[in-house]
Parts: structure tokens; sequence; C-alpha cells
């Protein structure tokens, strides 16, 4: 060989490395001198001379300017992308509407819950002071149970029932650490709560609002606008009102400052400072704030013998020490109580309104199980939406084979497919998170008076966007990595030669996909049916009394006195049917009596906790309660006015048999049993049936008058009680409010869970349904082959129907057996949470799984039979 | 317009580009430079140094002549630009001058 050849590699290197017009030139020339030095120096030498003068061509003028040239590529390569992105959107429009609409539902429910979640964990969290901010809560270790609770049962702090032992007061004067502390009750809960009056000249006004001692407004940011800044409630006379309370009265807020108001008609209190409305993020919500030293000179109506105390820490305190110190601070006090230990502790307060339930003495629940499930919901619902996203673009890729294998054979790299089909995706997930936040924005406002929330879409919050960009970018590369890297992997040759068949994984993964995306749909649909019954079944389970047309007002003012005339005159007004008296509203009785109760018979161990109430003599009749044993109270004998009633719940704890004639002492009175009552729910179906003791005292200073109106004349019966009452008692203005809409509203956490509930399951069905149907449509587009095979050889479209829809069937039916021990395991454990619930029964499962069954039919119906009824000679002659 | 500068290297490869005439390229040059001034150059310095005097305007370039020895590349090749014989020219008048005024005998010791 006359022409020897130089090393390959050199010449490689300097043609990937050095400017591409250069590298003919280098290596010419190179090769010129190399045929030189081989006869020079022979080939090993050569060779080596040639490497170095190879290798000092690498030097700056020679070398390409690689950012430069392969960015720009890069750039177009991406615009190209998106083009191209583009086109396949517009031109699939159907698949394009199916993918965008499911994640886009989805979507919609997952930032509905993100927001009712941010909503609900933002309560509390706007006090400036808010990481130092605690409530105590105390847990009393009886000999029965263990209770606990925010507010402290006054009885645990002054067993003598002194008011000048506030508790905050001793916690900041004896435990370091405590900077400040105050108490605080509302004076409008239960259970003897209720809105209070304020009367300026002719102006009367009722309102809500709340008792707090003097640090409180120190503790808590709720702005002072006007007046007093520092210690505006020190003493007993002066009282704080909103910018809303003063506006009622007063022109301007400036004006109220050391003006006088007239509460409950009997003390005059100067107002010393106005502060903002509250925030709806406040857990603590009144209008007004009387100062605690008007509770110590007694004229203020508790609405409850127990109050919640806050605690604000100082800067450098370790919370842990500060517990500690607290802990046994109410054990001494309570020698006397003996079988029972109280303990106190303390939570963050912004932890407070999410675990407002306690188990053995301890906060351990309540709206956080709410957000926990809520967020697993939608967590769930996105991964579906995702799921189904995958799930598409894998069956569409069918369709998209032959582009694949010609963008290949053009020299298309793998991680150009890659890159392209992630565009596609990640666009298509843009498209779908701008079609949910308007979705969102649009719905909300009639979400928030439907369910009574106040949420709103945060649109000028930067974290908000940022975030929705960077859930829409992963949903992108999430929901699009499956297909793109499947797609990209294709076998050309195969391809080409339309030879393109699923692998046995892929079809696997599809239908695992459809079967979990059924799964989690058919659990919920199951949740939210048994969830129904259950709302159902509470809302119209016969409660033991009627809660129809009966309405109710507030003893109050000169009712007090009043209480018989008022009685006796409302009762021959138009519309009035009955009027009677209890010493709490009937359907939410809340106060469990502390004192020893002794009754004849009595082991000297037991202790019930009754429930008392104390009515008049028509609340059997008014509230229709059927007595078991005995009689009820009656007018005509003198002696009813010491008697008692129990139910029969008492009469089991009680231990004793034959109740009748048996006496009962209690409240310092002492008097025979005369009936029993059928046991009758005195709260929501939460709460089991408890001990009831009944008697009659008709001039109880606190509690509500019951009116039974005629069925049918709610307004005449509404104007009779307004004449009535603006006579009798006109410092005070009339309100009243209805049994069963107040019943109602106690499951109104519930009402909530379970509508939101209701609009996730349709969607994730929804979503469910759209899988089901992109999946058939792309089946039966590669089926049609066989279809049109099966047609020519006699099948009927009945048969074709069947074979066709078998196998959705069988993944359908997969999933619905998965689902149903889960759903059973969910249900069974939530509806352990109700006293009273409803049974979980078979046809609950049964009418899910024919549910699910149908709509997947209805699904994939469209689909097979279009391609049953296509005349087999277009499909066949395709080829 | 401030002068180009050109350097001693650049100077002789321009004048070797000239004196070659059709034949300059790589090579060539490479192999005149030695056998003329006696004065070894790498092929690289050489090349470097042409695509310099090519971007300073006084030297232009073509591609062209494929042979077998080459393994059927081609050669660039370079001839010099109006510009580069200017200020060949340029050079050589200012060392006209220069020498003209050195006083006889002045370089011998």
């Amino acid at each position: 060989m006359n022409n020897p050849i130089p090393p390959k590699w050199p010449g490689n290197l300097l043609r990937y490395i050095c400017k591409d017009h250069l590298t003919e030139e280098i290596e010419g020339d190179l090769a010129e001198y190399y045929a030189d030095w081989v006869k020079a120096n022979g080939q090993t030498q050569a060779d080596r001379t040639y490497i170095w003068h190879a290798m000092k061509f690498v030097r700056p003028y020679a070398l390409k300017r690689p950012q430069i040239i392969s960015e720009t590529n890069y750039i177009t390569m991406l615009g190209n992308h998106f083009k191209l992105a583009k086109r396949q959107i517009v031109n699939g429009k159907g698949y394009s509407l199916l993918n965008v609409l499911s994640l886009a539902l989805g979507l919609v429910a997952f930032i509905m819950i993100s927001l009712w979640i941010s909503h609900e964990r933002s309560i509390d969290t706007f006090h400036s002071n808010q990481s130092r901010l605690y409530s105590l809560y105390y847990t009393a270790d009886g000999a029965d149970n263990t209770l606990g609770g925010y507010p402290i049962p006054f009885e645990y702090v002054s067993p003598q029932w002194d008011m000048k032992d506030a508790l905050s007061v001793e916690i900041k004067s004896s435990i370091p650490g405590v900077a400040l502390a105050t108490e605080y009750h509302p004076l409008y809960e239960l259970p003897w709560g209720y809105p209070h009056t304020f009367q300026l000249g002719d102006q009367l006004h009722k309102l809500e609002g709340s008792m707090v001692n003097a640090d409180f407004l120190q503790m808590f940011s709720f702005d002072i606008i006007a007046g007093e800044k520092n210690n505006p409630l020190k003493t007993a006379n002066q009282i704080a009102i909103s910018k809303r309370m003063a506006s009622l009265f007063f022109e301007d807020t400036e004006s109220a400052i050391g003006k006088t108001l007239r509460y409950e008609n009997a003390t005059n209190l100067v107002v010393s400072a106005v502060f903002d409305d509250v925030d709806h993020r406040s857990s603590m919500q009144f209008d007004y704030l009387l100062s605690w030293e008007l509770n110590k000179l007694g004229k203020v109506r508790r609405a409850s013998n127990q109050w919640v105390t806050y605690l604000l820490l100082e800067e450098n305190a370790n919370p842990d020490n500060v517990e500690l110190l607290l802990k046994d601070l109410l054990k001494e006090r309570l020698t006397e109580n003996g079988e029972i230990d109280v303990t106190l502790g303390m939570l963050p307060l912004d932890k407070k309104q999410l675990f407002s339930e306690f188990e053995n003495g301890v906060p351990t629940g309540g709206k956080i199980e709410y957000i926990r499930t809520f967020s697993w919901v939608g967590l769930f619902i996105l991964v579906l939406a995702c799921i189904n996203f995958t799930g598409l673009a894998t069956a569409r890729s069918i369709k998209r084979a032959r582009e694949i294998g010609v963008r290949k054979v053009m020299g298309s790299s793998k991680s150009a497919l890659i890159t392209q089909f992630l565009i596609e995706s990640t666009l298509l997930s843009f498209l779908a998170m701008i079609l949910a936040i308007s979705m969102v924005w649009l719905s909300i406002p009639a979400l928030n008076s439907a369910l009574g929330l106040q949420l709103s879409v945060p649109i000028y919050s930067p974290e908000a966007w940022l975030s929705s960009i960077a859930i829409t970018l992963s949903i992108g590369v999430f929901a699009g990595a499956y297909p793109a890297i499947f797609l990209s992997s294709l076998n050309i040759n195969r391809v080409m030669k339309r030879d393109f068949k699923f692998s046995p994984a892929t079809i696997w993964f599809q239908k695992g996909l459809v079967i979990f995306q059924s799964a989690i749909s058919v659990t919920m649909l199951l949740v939210t049916l048994v969830a129904y019954q259950q709302t159902a079944y509470v809302k119209n389970s016969h409660l033991g009394y009627d809660r129809e047309n009966v309405m109710y007002v507030t003893i109050e003012g000169d009712l007090i006195d009043k209480y018989l005339l008022f009685k006796n005159e409302l009762i021959n007004m138009p519309g009035i049917a009955m009027v009677d008296r209890a010493s709490e509203a009937p359907h939410a009785m809340n106060f469990e009596i502390a004192e020893a109760i002794d009754w004849q018979g009595k082991e000297s161990v037991s202790k019930v906790g009754f429930f008392p109430t104390s009515v008049g003599f028509e609340f059997l009749d008014l509230m229709n309660l059927e007595v078991i044993n005995g009689r009820g109270f009656s007018r005509s004998i003198p002696s009813d006015t010491t008697a008692f009633m129990i139910n029969e719940m008492a009469v089991q704890q009680m231990g004793i048999t034959e109740p009748i004639g048996k006496w009962i002492s209690a409240w310092n009175k002492k008097g025979k049993i005369i009936g029993v009552l059928k046991d009758y729910h005195i709260n929501s179906l939460h709460m089991p049936i408890r001990p009831l003791i009944m008697d009659v005292k008709e001039g109880l200073e606190f509690g509500k008058i019951l009116i039974k109106t005629l069925p049918g004349q709610t307004v005449t019966a509404i104007e009779s009680i307004e004449t009535i009452a603006n006579r009798l008692n006109p410092n005070y203005p009339v309100e009243y409010e209805f049994m069963d809409v107040e019943y109602a509203n106690l499951y109104q956490q519930e009402e909530v869970a379970s509508s939101l509930a209701n609009i996730f399951t349709v969607i994730s069905l929804f979503i469910c349904c759209l899988g089901l149907f992109g999946l058939a449509m792309t089946s039966a587009e590669q089926r049609t082959k066989e279809i049109g095979i099966r047609k020519v050889l006699g099948a009927s479209l009945l048969n074709i129907v069947k074979t066709f829809s078998s196998s959705f069937i069988f993944l359908v039916c997969t999933a619905i057996l998965l689902a149903t021990p889960i759903a059973w395991v969910l249900l069974q454990d939530w509806l352990g949470d109700y006293a009273y619930h409803i049974e979980l029964s078979w046809y609950y499962f049964a009418a899910a799984a024919l549910f699910t069954l149908v709509l997947t039919m209805l699904s994939i119906s469209v689909q097979t039979v279009q391609t049953a009824l296509m005349n087999p000679v277009d499909t066949l002659k395709s080829e | 317009m401030r002068k180009t500068y050109i350097g001693e290297l650049e100077e002789v490869v321009l004048l070797t580009v000239v004196m070659l005439q059709e034949d300059a390229y790589g090579v060539a040059i490479t192999k005149e430079i030695e056998l003329q001034l006696n004065r070894r150059i790498s092929v690289s310095a050489v090349h470097s140094t042409l695509h310099r005097l090519e971007e300073k305007g006084y030297a232009d370039s073509y591609m062209g002549g494929a042979t077998a020895q080459r393994g059927g590349r081609k050669k660039r090749f370079f001839k010099v630009t109006k510009l580069g014989g200017q200020i060949l020219t340029e050079i050589q008048e200012a060392r006209k001058l220069l020498w003209n005024q050195l006083p006889p005998n002045a370089l011998l010791t």
C-alpha cells in the first residue's frame, strides 16, 4: 500500500472540536505532511508526529464556539416543539378536550381542597405574637372516665365559687415564663348564652360579645382604632366595641369614645375603645368586650360556668417548662372533691380549633381529621387525573406511532422526542391549570354561599402562583413521562411496517391504571353514598320529640318576671298553639350537672352525670314526649313543683328498679319521682342518650320560652310574638329561632363535608368515565380490523358489543373487588363516630357496583356500537 | 483609521504567499519558509497566522485542488489582497526610508 493511513482519532477529534470549515484543509495538510514523515522516519514515528501536530491545532482560532451554536439550535428546536405540540393539540381536538377537561376537573378539586385547607389552617394565625400564644385545657381524671376541654369548669378553679379567683391572675403571678394571661368567655354560646342587649336612647341592638381580662387586647392583634390603646378594660364599667357596633349606635368611631351604653337594661358602660372588626380567620368572634371586673360584681349573665384561659409566654420562655409548672396548679384546691384529679395542659393557639375533640382528657382530633381526609381526597383526585392523562396519551400513541417512526428516520434523537412529548403534556397541563383556575374563580362565590365558607382565590399571592406553576410543571412531567419514554423507544422498523403492537408490559400498565382509577372512584362513590344515607338518617330520624313548628325566644329582661303573663297573653294570640319554657334549648342540651345528686336506694359509690332541665307544666305536651311509666307534671297537683321526672337511661344508671315514688334530692330540694320519660335525644346524634332529670321551675331567671305555632301559620305567629314581646319587654329587641333549623345547624360540619364529598365524587367519577371513554376510543380504533373480520364471519352486533365490553367490565369488576374492603374499613371507622348510625349493608356495595358498571357501559357503549356498526368493507380494505 | 499592526511572522507568511503565487496553501508555505529561511514552523502555527491575516483583511482564500496524497481533501489556497499588498509595500518603504538615512558604516563594529 503506497498510501499509509494516519491514525483516525485525531482527525475525529479535530472534526468534533474545530470549526467545520477548517477541518478539511487541516486534515488535508496533515495528511500531506504525514506522507513525508512516513518517508522520512517510518510509520510509528510519523504517527507520533501526526498526533503531536494535530493536537497543536487545538488553539483558540480553530475551536468551535460551542455555546452559541448549540444554543440557537436548542431554541429553534424548542420553538419547533411548541409549534408541533400546538398542532397536535389542535389536530386531535376531541382527545385534547378530553384530556384537558379531565385534568382540569382534577385540578379544580385539588385547588378547592387546598384553598379550604389553607383557610382552615390560617385560623388564629394572624396575631403578631402567634408563636407565643397558648390555650389551656384541663384533664379531669375521675373514677369512671376522663374528661377534658378548653373551657375550664370554674368549680375546678375555685371550689368556693369566689369570682375573685381568676385563673389567669394566679398563673401570671406564680408561673415564670408567662408574660400575659386572660380569661375568655363568649356570652352567646351554649348552654345558656344569647346575644345581649345594648341601648342608647331609643336604639336597641342585640349583639354577640365576650368577656375578657385586661390583658386580652395586649395579647392578641385586635387593632384598636380609636380610644384608649393601652388598657381599655381595666375597670368594670368600661367596654370596648367593634367598628361595626360603633356604626350601629354612633356616627363615626371617634364620636363613640366616652359615650355611655346601657347594657341589659341594668348597667351603664362607657365606651373606652373601638377595635377593628374581628377578622373572619379568628376563632374568637365578638362585637364587644366586657371587662372581667364586671363579672366579679355579678352583673354579667354568663353563658356557662366554664371559660377558656389563654397565655402569652415570654419571648425566651420554654413552653415545656411552663407546661410542667402548670400541670398541677389546680390539684391542691380539689382535695375536698376527692376522687377527681384535675391537671392542666396547654396547646398552641392555632392548634386549638383543629383539635377540638378530647379523648381521655387530651385533645386528639376534630377538624384536623377532616383536613387529613380531604388532603388525601385531593391528592387522590389529582393522581386520578394524572393517571387518566397518562392512560389517554399512551392509548393515543398508536395513532402517533408512524409519526414517531418518520421522525426517527429523519434523524430525531430519543431525547428530542422525549422533550417533544413532555412539552406537549406540559402545554396540556398548563391549559388545564388555566381552565381549572378560572373554573374555581367562577365557582368560589357559589360554593361559599352554599356551604357557609369564606374561601377566596389568592390572586395577589406570589406563593400561590409559584406553587400552581410548580404543580402544573410537575403534572406535565409526571403524567407525560410514561408516554414520552414509551413512544420514544418504539422500534422504527416495526412501526414503519405497521406491525405495531403494545407490549404486554404496556398493556398491563394501562390496565393497572384503569383498575386503580376505578377503584378510587368506587371507594369515593361508596363513601359518599353511605355518608349521604347517614346524614339523611341523622336529619330525619325520630328524636323522640317534635321539632316542627317550634320556635323559641330567650328569657331576658322583664320576661324573667313576666313569664306567666307573657305565656297567658301569647296563647290567646292568632297562630300560637302552645307556650312553655325550658332552662336550655331542648334540642341542644349541653350542661352536665356537677354537684352530686342523691336518691333513694343510691349506692354510695355510684355517681351519675345527670343532664338537668327545668321546664314548665306543658313542656311534655309541647314537645310531644312520651311517658312510659307514671305521669307527667300537672299544674293542678301542688306537690308537683317539687317533683322530678327522669328518663329511662337515668333509671338504668341509677340502678333502681321501681322508680315511681322514690325520692331524689337535688338543688337543695327533695321530691318524688312521678314519671319516667321514654329516652329522647337531647343533643345531636353524636352524643349518646344521657341520664336526664327534669323538674318544674317557672320563675327561673334564664332559659328559653318555647312556642309551638299552628301548622302553616308561622308568619302570623311571629307577628303575635313580636306584639306581645315588644309590649311586655320593651327594652329588648325580639329574636326568635326555629328549633328544626337550629337542630340542622348542629350538623353543619358534616353538612359541609358531605357536600364537598358529593362534589368530589362526581368529579372523580367523571374523570374515570372520561378515561374509560378515551380508552374505548383507542381500543376501538386498534380493533377495527378484528371487528371487521368477525362481522364477515357472521358475528352479530350483540356478539361484538359483548366481546368488546367484556375486557372493560372485567377491569372495573376487579376494581370493585379491590375497593370494597377498603371502603368497608373506612366507613366502619367513620360511622363509629356517631352514637347512632346506620348499619353498613351489602346493598350499598351492590348499588355502588351496579352504578359503576352502568357508568362504564355508558362510557364505552358509544364507541363500541359505533365500531360494531361499521361496514367491514371499509375497515378491511384499508390495507 | 488606525493602522492594523502586522507581526514579523505574519509579514514572513504574507510575503511567502505573494511569492508562491498560485500555489500558496498551508503545506507549501510551511515548506517554503523552511527552505528559504531555514526556519522551522509548525503547520498549525502557519495555519493560525494565515487565518489571522485573512481576518485582518490582508489575505483571501479559496478552496480547491484535492489530491490523492491528501486523502481526497481540498487545499485552501491563499492570495494576498490589495490591502495586504499595500501594507507590505508600506513596511518596505518605511524600512528603505530608515536604511537610507543610516550613516555609512554605522553598523560595522
